[in-house]
């Protein structure tokens, strides 16, 4: 517990060492190389702002106006009899969308809860197992200029789903 | 003495593994693979996706690559959700790593559906 926290405290620095170190052992020229990817970087943030904005948007709209909500309640019978809790499925949803929106559903859950309970395990496995989809497939193809997806949301759909599955039975054992 | 967690030994056997992928000449889609389990940045996927987008003559219908490439990298393996332990200590759990093994089965589970659900649709594809 201690040394993992110990760990990832040293990350970022032992990372950044490691760069500059791995640069002057290979006689590159360090901040050059880093002007570069900083150039790089604003690149592929113009690139996928507009994807991005858009998708905030949507996400935003989505939630404040309750339309998550009613979708999660009007599904919540049909999670319920494959053993998924309803009041899980806000989170659920909202992470194929966005990390940070479905964080803050997250710490709902803990507050109401508990980390400890059924629900906070269940949501933190959930939280760690799935990706959001939506938000990936878009900044990628629209970045591409890739129209037809065609099966990328069914497998990554299907990826989730079997996540969210094991997730239950593991946390149900 | 404090038992050394398993994951440092992980951590660093990660560290090594990457750091000898760059001399490493490999076929696009394992190079794609690795990109996908080392950084999981967006800038590089943006430019194995262009890289792929070139592979396939700019077309604007997405190749198998693509597809498999996305879905791999969307049911990412994540070995230690380092966010969500922090948070479960924030708000008092008794024990906020004890989802370590669990998320790590999951995520494994979600990644190999995603590689099998690829692999089959890959073959369906070619046959008609």
């Amino acid at each position: 517990m201690r040394i993992l926290y110990y760990i990832s405290d040293c990350m970022i620095p032992f990372v950044i060492l490691y760069l500059v170190g791995y640069g002057l052992l290979k006689k590159v020229d360090i901040f050059d190389t880093f002007i570069e990817g900083a150039k790089d970087g604003f690149v592929t943030v113009y690139k996928i702002l507009p994807t991005l904005v858009g998708l905030m948007i949507g996400v935003g709209v989505l939630r404040e106006s309750g339309a998550m909500e009613s979708l999660a309640n009007f599904l919540s019978p049909l999670v319920e009899f494959l053993h998924f809790p309803g009041e899980l499925l806000p989170l659920f949803i909202v992470k194929m969308f966005s990390s940070s929106a479905a964080t803050g559903l997250l710490l709902d859950v803990y507050k109401a809860y508990g980390t400890d309970s059924y629900l906070g395990t269940l949501a933190s496995v959930l939280m760690s197992c799935s990706e959001t989809i939506f938000y990936t497939m878009s900044v990628y193809f629209m970045t591409a200029k890739v129209t037809k997806t065609r099966y990328t949301l069914t497998g990554a759909m299907a990826a989730t789903f079997a996540g969210a599955a094991a997730a239950i039975i593991l946390v149900s054992l | 003495m404090k038992r050394r967690n398993p994951a440092f030994i992980i951590l660093i056997f990660l560290f090594w593994y990457y750091s000898t992928i760059r001399e490493r000449k490999k076929p696009l889609l394992q190079d794609v693979f690795h990109k996908v389990r080392v950084t999981n940045l967006t800038q590089g996927g943006l430019k194995a996706m262009e890289e792929l987008k070139s592979l396939n003559h700019g077309s604007h219908i997405a190749s198998a690559d693509m597809c498999t490439f996305l879905i791999i990298n969307i049911s990412s393996l994540q070995l230690i959700p380092v966010n969500i332990i922090a948070y479960r200590s924030q708000y008092g759990s008794v024990s906020p790593t004890s989802i370590i093994g669990m998320g790590l089965v999951a995520t494994i589970i979600s990644t190999a559906a995603g590689v099998i659900f690829s692999v089959i649709a890959r073959k369906v594809g070619r046959r008609s």
